[in-house]
């Protein structure tokens, strides 16, 4: 088709919707992408408070009740629709702000305030900086001689389940969760008899901050409670470590780990109260890891 | 233990037949081993079905219990399989209602065989629903995306269950079946009826009495109306005051047509031409059968044949009745199986629900006699302190009753668990589950626990759409 074709195809299609022998689109059928951000008084509605799994962005769909049901299972960016060939301008946004979250939970600080209102004392691993804290994870493991001094002085003799928080890879994650999975994790095993220490909190501290803490101590089980990597679906998501004894220098194998503690996996109170009876059945069978029959 | 297979056994008893259907129902753990545990079932399989036998009776309006169990221990023998090597199971006595007078009766003479974690009477809704779910019209709805009715018609009654999305959205039941009218060996001369079957005849204009011979024109008529006010119920046609007198307990709400129909029960097998023996039962059924398959359900063109037919509700009850709890859940001292209990719904989906939940508990027990599970929805990722002040309200809220049975929703049972665990003496019974979902007015079967102690199975009998409290 030249040029001149085109121009003329045009000017007959727009005589003809003048004349009202066409139907122009409808206002609410170019607007009916569903869960626009809303505006008020020239603010825009924050985008990550979208839920995303009742989010569905496909124009004209089929059957978008039916997609809508599937995404209920999954986190997963489905259902986006697109503009042309790449994503809604909505999509890309969240995306970028979903990562720019999950880059912050990891290059921030706990508000101390957090920390404060938890009654947790704050130690600090041999790492100076969170730059530091992430380009040297042998640091983030270990802390100086009088630190771990002060640490174990805080642990009273007959405490035999040692709870702490550390920051590790998501200060969010922290923020997010401790204050519902502490008194959980405390109150339970006190109910059953189980003597608990006051919980302390590590900042630049990894997973392998148990094993110098535990070793030698005549306490039986350490738990540490930490926040994940980040990912995209989550930056707030905790994982807790757990082992019967840990030792500096033992196997990986010997820690048993609950992941994918946050309000949309395992919401924290009832992570608490599993946690509660993995302790149970480590002092029972004292072991844990792989050795622990679950 | 990641998987585990439980054998599972259904039994229906029915106006016209007895089944006997054995199934395997595999628990597995989906979560992965860095994860709380998340156990479902997985998969459910029948291992065995067992022919077709008419239940036997000792008088119209009573079961032989003696008989029905006689019958299910050669089904047991014949499938090879010891009653101590079941789990789980359902008997549930279907049809007219007038035949579940000795219900009690049949369901301790089987008691042997089925073990205590049983449904003895359902209710039409659940036999519709369960006709549903066995028939696979539910699953049919769900991997099809429309909306699906399955119509169980037995001897006794059609149960009606509309399904979207592999959810029940509504449900009935009507006094029509095969067996409401029937015959003398010859086929015409009219053995008996029932009072259902009477109004029938007087709507179509056919004289009905003991002893008299009906005509081939006049026994078409009959099932024809059936049909009719079968199509009434689906959305076919305008309902009728005959299709409102045969209603069972509640009238299938009228919710228009459904995308697909599609058929199930022992008359089934007449709809779809596919019972080659019709002539042993002596009753309207195969009439019934034609008269459906020449009926506006045929021209609409909607009708599929489901994956069961005659063994639907059976299947229904033995693999598909039950439920099972969510993986974090806490009790203690506690006997099961805890039988038919009501549950009492009281409101609890936020911090805002807190001032009334105590009074709302106290409320439930003096609706139930004192006796009852305590349901509600829950909170998604509640707070600490949201957890502990529930359970002191729970706690002073229940502490005179028994059973002590919280059900939630939402995954915060275990956390609620241990916080009512403390709040009672140390050994008070007690069991608090959730991820099971309930409607007002249900009733519950809690089994035994099963998968290591970490799950509970739940047959909900749902009284839902129906007239309840």
């Amino acid at each position: 088709m030249t040029e001149q074709e085109v121009r003329e195809v045009v000017e007959r299609l727009l005589k003809r919707l003048n004349a009202g022998e066409l139907d122009a689109p409808s206002p609410e059928a170019t607007a009916h992408a569903p869960a626009q951000p809303a505006e008020h008084d020239g603010v825009i509605e924050d985008i990550e408070q979208i839920d995303l799994r009742r989010q569905y962005l496909v124009e004209n769909a089929h059957d978008a009740a039916a997609f809508l049901a599937m995404k209920e299972r999954t986190p997963a960016r489905i259902g986006v629709g697109r503009a042309g060939a790449r994503y809604r301008t909505q999509t890309m946004l969240r995306f970028q702000a979903d990562h720019a979250f999950a880059q912050a939970s990891v290059f921030s600080d706990v508000p101390p305030e957090v920390l404060e209102n938890l009654h947790l004392p704050v130690y600090q691993t041999t790492c100076e900086s969170r730059e530091e804290f992430l380009t040297r994870p042998d640091k983030g493991r270990v802390f100086d001689a009088g630190t771990l001094e002060r640490i174990r002085a805080g642990i009273a003799p007959d405490v035999r389940v040692v709870l702490y928080v550390a920051d590790g890879l998501s200060s969010a994650a922290v923020t997010a969760n401790a204050a519902d999975i502490l008194p959980v994790i405390r109150k339970g095993l006190e109910g059953a008899g189980i003597k608990v220490n006051e919980p302390f909190f590590v900042r630049f501290g990894r997973v392998a901050t148990m094993d110098q803490i535990g070793d030698g101590l005549p306490a039986e089980v350490v738990c540490v409670l930490l926040g994940e990597r980040p990912g995209l679906v989550t930056a707030e998501s905790m994982s807790a470590y757990i082992a019967y004894k840990p030792t500096v220098g033992m196997a990986e194998s010997r820690r048993t780990v609950l992941a994918n503690i946050h309000r949309g996996g395992t919401p924290a109170v009832e992570a608490g109260a599993h946690i509660v009876d993995l302790i149970q059945l480590m002092l029972e069978k004292k072991r844990s890891g792989i050795d622990l029959p679950v | 233990m990641r998987e585990e297979r439980l054998l599972s056994v259904g039994i229906d008893i029915g106006t016209s037949t007895t089944q006997c259907v054995f199934s395997a129902i595999t628990l597995s753990n989906t979560a992965s081993s860095f994860s709380v545990p998340r156990i479902q079932i997985t998969e459910k399989r029948v291992l065995y079905r067992a022919p077709l036998r008419l239940t036997p009776l000792t008088s119209p309006d009573t079961i032989d219990a003696q008989g029905v169990e006689q019958i299910v221990s050669e089904d047991y023998a014949a499938a090879g399989i010891r009653p101590e090597q079941i789990r789980l199971g359902a008997v549930i006595i279907t049809g007219e209602t007038a035949r579940k007078q000795n219900a009690r009766a049949v369901s301790q003479a089987l008691s042997r065989l089925a073990g205590d974690f049983v449904v003895a009477t359902a209710g039409p809704a659940l036999e519709s629903i369960l006709a549903g779910r066995g028939s696979g019209a539910a699953e049919l709805s769900r991997t099809s995306g429309k909306r699906v009715m399955n119509l169980d018609i037995g001897g006794g009654t059609a149960n009606m269950a509309v399904f979207e999305r592999g959810e029940p959205i509504a449900n009935g039941c009507l006094d029509i079946g095969g067996r409401l009218l029937r015959f003398e060996d010859d086929d015409r001369t009219v053995l008996s009826f029932s009072p259902a079957m009477r109004r029938i005849a007087r709507d179509a204009g056919v004289p009905l009495a003991e002893g008299t011979r009906l005509s081939g024109e006049e026994t078409d008529r009959l099932a024809v109306r059936m049909a009719e006010v079968l199509e009434e119920a689906a959305g076919l046609k305008p309902r009728t005051p005959l299709h409102d007198a045969l209603c069972v307990e509640a009238c299938l709400p009228d919710i228009g047509p459904s995308d697909i129909y599609t058929f199930s029960g022992g008359v089934s097998e007449c709809i779809y031409g596919t019972d080659t023996d019709t002539a042993r039962f002596h009753d309207l059924g195969a009439a019934l059968g034609r008269a459906v398959a020449s009926s506006r359900f045929f021209a609409a063109g909607r009708v599929r044949r489901p994956a069961e037919c005659s063994y639907a509700t059976v299947i229904g009850a033995g693999a598909y009745s039950v439920a099972v709890s969510g993986s974090t859940i806490c009790y203690q001292e506690l006997t099961f199986p805890l039988p038919s209990l009501p549950t009492g719904k009281v409101p609890f989906a936020g911090p805002e629900d807190l001032p009334g939940l105590e009074a709302a508990v106290r409320e439930q027990y003096r609706i139930f006699d004192g006796e009852c599970a305590i349901c509600m929805d829950g909170v998604q990722a509640p707070s600490y302190a949201l957890v502990e002040q529930a359970a002191q309200a729970l706690a002073r809220a229940m502490a005179p009753h028994w059973p002590k049975v919280v059900i939630l929703r939402e995954d915060m049972a275990k956390a609620l668990g241990q916080a009512l665990m403390r709040a009672w003496p140390g050994d008070t019974p007690f069991l608090c589950m959730d991820g099971i979902s309930l409607t007002y007015g249900d009733t519950v079967d809690i089994g035994a626990p099963l998968s290591g102690g970490r799950v509970i199975p739940v047959i909900v009998k749902t009284l839902a759409f129906s007239a309840g409290r």
